[in-house]
């Protein structure tokens, strides 16, 4: 079986637009992340036990099961109660949903690790709770955070192939579409696995920058 | 100075203390304290580390909660305040009420490291007091104008001497004009040669202002000049306490005198 450039050449484009569909799917999952990540670990310090204890269990709920568990629950399960979404949203809610019981350990790390002196000038301040977040707190704490929250959106990016599994036209939906259409799978997952390595060590150089701007050398 | 001390006791006293406890698990810190203080009193606490000096300053800046005891600011019960007719224990709104009359001044500054002088002065009158920003810049100008900092307004905190640093903090406190302020070893931290320009900054204010202000220190000659009243505490306890002019020459108690005697030397 020898390798068809002819064939790579003619599936690029249908490739490359999966591509952008990967990188959208993957950025939008790191937003909800980045949100809702910040949601818990708020709730985790509120100072309402139940509250915090909920969020606690739902951040180890969510890390202890798989993604691709959680991907059909969205996409099967909920539709009958109600709720549907297309598969890139759903897909996209999924990606976030996971990785925000990551990215909540990240915040919570980060804003751990401020000083005590720094609540205390702002209690002293008279600042209210979410004046001292807004203008104390996280400001001073996401900084640090930013490459470990890089880390993750590389590794949302490697994930979205899970959503092969409810439709979303990513990557390697599309890389099996076209290999099912010319019974030829070689030159497809090739291409994908290359384009995955091109935005993997870019994202990591990405991440190395971020890593020199953002935490201090001591 | 003894007469004017006597008259302030007179008035209704603007932060009491009543048998106050605090442990931290086995150690205990405060140990039935009574405190009163008059307004525009001002009061040097001194003692050996561990007596309870520090704690109480955070404890009037609610920092610290009481195991028992009573804490009366204005008259207003700090810990506790009346809801349909009952003392019930103090919510975040009534906290945030006694706050407004307290601020704060720490051994590490505690500066915005992330905002410019400017910005660390005016964020808390902008956010909390709800001045606009040229208010808020305004009262900035006139706090730099009073530490001598005026030429800083745009500087970080790390690009400023400890002395420098300790001046804003002290500007920060200001900007909020509360009626207490509270000193918690603001020289500690500061190399010898930077401590004489913040206690220059303390001793402007305490001539040209009326505010309260409780003072923990280690340089006596420092507590002497400013002070009112001198409280000698010792294992949560105050000993002793006295006009700085009887407690520096002649303290009656064996401990103050001992305690005394050790500081001095060095």
């Amino acid at each position: 079986m020898s390798f068809d450039w002819n064939l790579v050449l003619e599936i690029l484009p249908a490739l490359l637009s999966a591509f952008l569909v990967t990188v959208q799917a993957s950025l939008l999952g790191m937003a909800v992340a980045l949100l809702l990540g910040l949601v818990w670990a708020l709730l985790r310090r509120s100072g309402n036990r139940l509250v915090a204890w909920s969020a606690t269990w739902t951040i180890e709920f969510i890390r202890s099961t798989p993604l691709l568990v959680q991907v059909y629950f969205l996409f099967y399960v909920l539709p009958s109660f109600g709720l549907s979404w297309s598969p890139l949203v759903t897909g996209v809610i999924a990606l976030g949903l996971h990785y925000s019981a990551y990215t909540a350990e990240v915040y919570r790390t980060g804003i751990d690790n401020l000083p005590k002196g720094q609540w205390e000038a702002a209690m002293a301040l008279n600042l209210g709770r979410f004046d001292t977040y807004r203008s104390v707190v996280l400001p001073q704490a996401i900084p640090p955070m930013i490459p470990a929250l890089g880390n993750y959106l590389v590794a949302i990016f490697k994930e979205t192939p899970v959503l092969a599994a409810i439709t979303v036209n990513e990557l390697l939906q599309t890389a099996k579409l076209i290999g099912a259409d010319s019974f030829r799978y070689l030159e497809p997952l090739t291409v994908v696995g290359i384009l995955f390595l091109i935005a993997s060590l870019l994202s990591a150089r990405l991440v190395e920058k971020l890593e020199a701007r953002f935490v201090p050398t001591e | 100075m003894s007469q004017q001390s006597r008259r302030k006791l007179e008035v209704d006293p603007i932060l009491r203390m009543r048998r106050v406890r605090k442990s931290y698990g086995d150690l205990l810190v405060l140990d039935d304290l009574d405190l009163e203080v008059a307004p525009s009193e001002r009061i040097a606490l001194i003692g050996p580390s561990g007596s309870g000096k520090s704690t109480i300053l955070r404890i009037l800046m609610t920092l610290e909660r009481v195991d028992s005891g009573e804490i009366q600011i204005e008259g207003e019960s700090v810990w506790t305040y009346l809801h349909k007719g009952a003392q019930v224990p103090a919510n975040e709104q009534h906290l945030r009420k006694i706050r407004r009359k307290v601020g704060m001044i720490f051994q590490q500054f505690n500066l915005f490291p992330h905002m410019n002088v400017l910005r660390n002065l005016t964020e808390a009158p902008v956010r909390v007091l709800g001045l606009s920003s040229e208010e808020a810049r305004g009262r900035a100008l006139e706090l730099l104008e009073l530490i001598g900092l005026t030429d800083k307004i745009d500087a970080y905190p790390a690009q400023l001497s400890g002395g420098q640093k300790q001046r804003v903090a002290i500007a920060r406190a200001l900007a909020m004009r509360p009626r207490i302020m509270l000193f918690d070893e603001v020289t500690s931290a500061l190399d010898p040669e930077l401590v004489g320009e913040v206690l220059n900054v303390l001793r402007r204010l305490a001539r040209d202002s009326n505010i309260t202000m409780l003072i923990v220190t280690h340089h006596m000659r420092f507590a002497q000049d400013i002070a009112d009243r001198v409280v000698f505490l010792e294992a949560g306890r105050i000993v002793e306490e006295g006009l700085p002019e009887v407690m520096f020459s002649r303290p009656s108690h064996p401990r103050t005198r001992e305690f005394l005697e050790s500081v001095l030397e060095q």
